[in-house]
């Protein structure tokens, strides 16, 4: 790189507009006595006109098309996720939480209290002790201990 | 002190929305304003556009990169802080999205077989009759593209961070303080990548320039 008084960096900035005023004269001075520096800034003055001058396009038709369809997709999503967002803001989850815990105990403390019993299951209750005398049935004093053998089936 | 910087931080912000209309136009998106985007949008999808342009050298890929930096803007709507000026904030969206999908390694394959699309059907491509200009005359246009040709190739050489930086500047004219915010870097250093960048296109363009007059 052509470059004898160290100065290309400065060049640089100097086409930036971001070398201090007192340095930027300074090196304006050196530039006009000195080839080589003169020389780096011409070529870097061409070059950064061919960038200036690479050729500009013009949106497609489909561009905007295509950009806002995607922009209303974003907010469908939007709105699906909105329903949520209500519910997962503020005092609502706990308070959910808190709902579905009560709901969830009382299905457990309350399993199998209100069982309908079926026709038969009464008439063998209300006759239990005319179905012992006919030898029926066994052991009625057992089930004075029913609610122990509802928890070994239970268990079982 | 946390309270001093906070303080000089919020400043800051207020500063940039009394100044900057564009991010007074983007608060209002923040607060469900669709047309404030529309206007945002219209303002800058040319710029966005020609700019991604500048960096892929293929216009299909460029508009596909100006509507996901789009996309992220109006995404980053809801949560969206002024900490610089808009336009500045939607150029580091710009280059994060261009860098970002030259980093894929698909890329390379995908804008030559575009390229070659667009060599085989004469649209598309940076040598696009519809991007010429029209008043040139047949050999002016020929060398105008081979021109460009030459210099999409140039830029496509620089390391990334370079070329972004060269752009940003030569052709978006930020200031190297907005640069440093747009690809997170220095003064310094973003002052070091355009030099180095204009460099290394010097030394490109004399050895193209060199092997064609050979």
């Amino acid at each position: 790189m052509n470059d004898p008084c160290n100065t290309a960096h400065l060049i640089s900035a100097l086409l930036d507009g971001e070398l201090p005023e007192a340095e930027a004269n300074r090196l304006r001075r050196h530039i006009r006595a000195c080839t080589a520096c003169s020389d780096n800034l011409e070529a870097l003055v061409q070059n950064d006109a061919l960038i200036r001058e690479l050729p500009e396009i013009e949106p497609s038709d489909q561009f905007e098309r295509t950009f806002w369809s995607k922009v209303e997709s974003i907010d469908r999503q939007r709105e699906k996720s909105a329903w949520w967002r209500f519910w997962l803001s503020g005092w609502r989850p706990v308070a959910a939480g808190a709902l579905a815990g009560a709901m969830a105990a009382a299905l457990f403390f309350n399993a199998g209290r209100d069982r309908q019993l079926s026709p038969e299951e009464i008439f063998l209750a209300e006759n239990a002790e005319l179905l012992e005398a006919f030898e029926l049935i066994e052991n009625l004093d057992i089930l004075e201990h029913w609610d122990a053998i509802e928890l070994m089936e239970e268990q079982s | 002190m946390a309270w001093v910087q906070l303080f000089l931080k919020r400043r800051v912000t207020s500063n940039y929305m009394r100044t900057d209309p564009d991010t007074q136009l983007m608060l209002d998106v923040k607060a469900g304003d669709q047309a404030a985007f529309q206007r945002l949008f219209d303002r800058y999808k040319k710029r966005i556009i020609n700019y991604c342009f500048r960096f892929c050298g293929n216009s299909a890929v460029a508009e596909e990169l100006a509507q996901e930096t789009f996309l992220r803007v109006y995404k980053a709507a809801p949560r969206y802080r002024p900490k610089a000026k808009f336009q500045t904030w939607l150029y580091k969206i710009a280059t994060n999205v261009s860098l970002n999908e030259m980093r894929k390694p698909i890329y390379r394959a995908r804008l030559d077989s575009l390229d070659q699309a667009a060599d085989d059907t004469g649209q598309g491509s940076a040598a696009d009759p519809a991007v010429a200009d029209e008043r040139l005359t047949p050999d002016a246009l020929l060398a105008a593209k081979e021109r460009d040709r030459l210099m999409f190739r140039v830029m496509d050489q620089l390391p990334q961070q370079q070329r972004a930086a060269l752009l940003l500047r030569v052709h978006e004219a930020f200031s190297y303080r907005d640069i440093g915010l747009q690809i997170d870097c220095s003064e310094n250093q973003v002052k070091t990548l355009i030099h180095r960048g204009r460099q290394r296109m010097k030394k490109l363009m004399a050895s193209y320039w060199g092997d064609r007059h050979e």
